[in-house]
C-alpha cells in the first residue's frame, strides 16, 4: 500500500513538473501610429506679366512673389499694366507642418497663337521660399519669375494654358 | 532476509525514478518574457494605399502611397527581454495581425502584420537573458481618417523553451 502511495506521489511530482516545464510565458506591447491629413495644392490665380512694351534691345520682365514688376534690358513697362498677378497657390495638409516648394528648374515658354513666337519664362522664386508652414492647416504660395525677351520681340498675346508646375510635399 | 529484498528493490526503484527528474527539476528556471518598448510606426502622411515597414532595428520604410514626413514622432520597435534557464534555447511565436483603432476606439482602424523579429522564432538564453525586438507591417487604406491610431491592449509574444 505504501508502495502504491509512493509511485503515484512520484507520478504526480513528474506529470507537475513536466506541465510547468513546457508552459509558455506572453508578453503584450500596445502600437500606435499616427496618420496626419494628406497635403494639398490648389492653383488660386495664374501668373500674368501684364503688359511689356519691347525694343531692339533684348531684356527681362521680373515679376515678383508680391506681383510687383521690375525690368532689365530694353523692356519698359508702359502706364497701361495689364493684368499683373503673381501666380498664387493654396497649400491644405496637418496644421503646424512645414512643407517642402519645389518649383520648376528648366524654362518654361510662351507661344504667340498663330505665328508661334515664344517667350522664355524661368528663374520661378516663391513666397515662402524653400520651405513654408501649415498654419492652421492652409498656407499661401506665392510664385513669381522672370519673363525673357528678345529684341525686337512680336507684338501679340503669349501664353502656355498648360501652366508650370509647383509641387509641394511634408518637409 | 526475504524482508528485505523487497525493501531494497523498493529504493532502487525510488532512485532510479527520482534521479532524471530531480536533475531536471532542480536546474531549469521558468521562462519569462518582459516588455521594455511599445511599437510605435510614429508619424505618416497617406495619399493613398500603402504601407509601412517597422524593421526590428526601428527604421521605416513606406510603400504606395505612403510619405514619411520629416517629422517622424516616435518610432521604436517593440523591445522585449525574455528571461531563464542559461543556455536554453526558446521558442518565439509572433501574431499573425493586430489592428489599430483611431482614437483607441475606431471606427477607423488600420491592420498591422508580418511581424518580424530578431532573433527570428529561435532565440538562445546564453547567458540566462536576451533581448528580442519585434517589428511589423502597417497598412493603410487608400483614404485612412488622419487621427491616432493605437491599441493599448497590445499584441502578444510568445516564448517557450524548445
Amino acid at each position: 500500500m505504501k508502495k502504491i502511495t509512493l509511485i503515484i506521489s512520484m507520478i504526480t511530482l513528474c506529470v507537475g513538473f513536466s506541465s510547468n516545464a513546457s508552459a509558455q510565458v506572453t508578453a503584450s506591447a500596445p502600437t500606435t501610429a499616427t496618420v496626419v491629413a494628406p497635403i494639398s495644392i490648389v492653383k488660386a490665380t495664374d501668373m500674368s506679366f501684364g503688359t511689356v512694351a519691347v525694343s531692339s534691345t533684348l531684356g527681362t520682365a521680373v515679376l515678383a512673389p508680391a506681383g510687383t514688376r521690375t525690368t532689365t534690358g530694353g523692356v519698359t513697362l508702359p502706364a497701361t499694366a495689364g493684368t499683373v498677378s503673381a501666380a498664387s497657390f493654396t497649400v491644405g495638409g496637418d496644421s503646424n507642418y512645414t512643407f517642402i516648394i519645389t518649383l520648376p528648374t528648366t524654362d518654361f515658354t510662351l507661344t504667340k497663337a498663330t505665328t508661334l513666337e515664344t517667350m522664355i519664362v524661368n528663374a520661378f522664386t516663391s513666397t515662402p521660399s524653400g520651405t513654408g508652414t501649415l498654419v492652421t492647416g492652409a498656407a499661401t504660395v506665392l510664385v513669381g519669375a522672370t519673363l525673357n525677351v528678345s529684341a525686337s520681340q512680336v507684338a501679340g498675346l503669349y501664353a502656355n494654358a498648360a501652366g508650370f508646375p509647383v509641387t509641394v510635399n511634408y518637409n | 532476509m526475504k524482508l528485505e529484498l523487497p525493501m531494497n528493490r523498493k529504493i532502487l526503484l525510488l532512485t532510479l525514478f527520482i534521479l532524471p527528474f530531480s536533475g531536471h527539476l532542480m536546474a531549469q528556471v521558468p521562462i519569462s518574457i518582459m516588455k521594455n518598448t511599445d511599437m510605435n510606426f510614429g508619424t505618416i502622411a497617406v495619399s493613398s494605399a500603402g504601407t509601412v515597414v517597422l524593421s526590428t532595428s526601428g527604421s521605416r520604410a513606406a510603400t504606395g502611397g505612403v510619405f514619411l514626413p520629416s517629422f517622424s514622432g516616435t518610432v521604436t520597435a517593440a523591445q522585449f527581454t525574455v528571461s531563464g534557464e542559461p543556455n536554453y534555447t526558446y521558442a518565439i511565436t509572433l501574431p499573425a495581425a493586430f489592428t489599430l483603432y483611431e482614437s483607441g476606439i475606431g471606427p477607423a482602424s488600420m491592420i498591422i502584420n508580418a511581424f518580424t523579429s530578431i532573433p527570428s522564432a529561435t532565440g538562445s538564453l546564453t547567458a540566462g537573458t536576451e533581448t528580442v525586438l519585434v517589428g511589423a507591417t502597417l497598412n493603410t487604406g487608400a483614404s485612412q481618417v488622419a487621427g491616432s491610431y493605437t491599441n493599448a491592449t497590445g499584441f502578444d509574444v510568445i516564448v517557450n523553451y524548445n
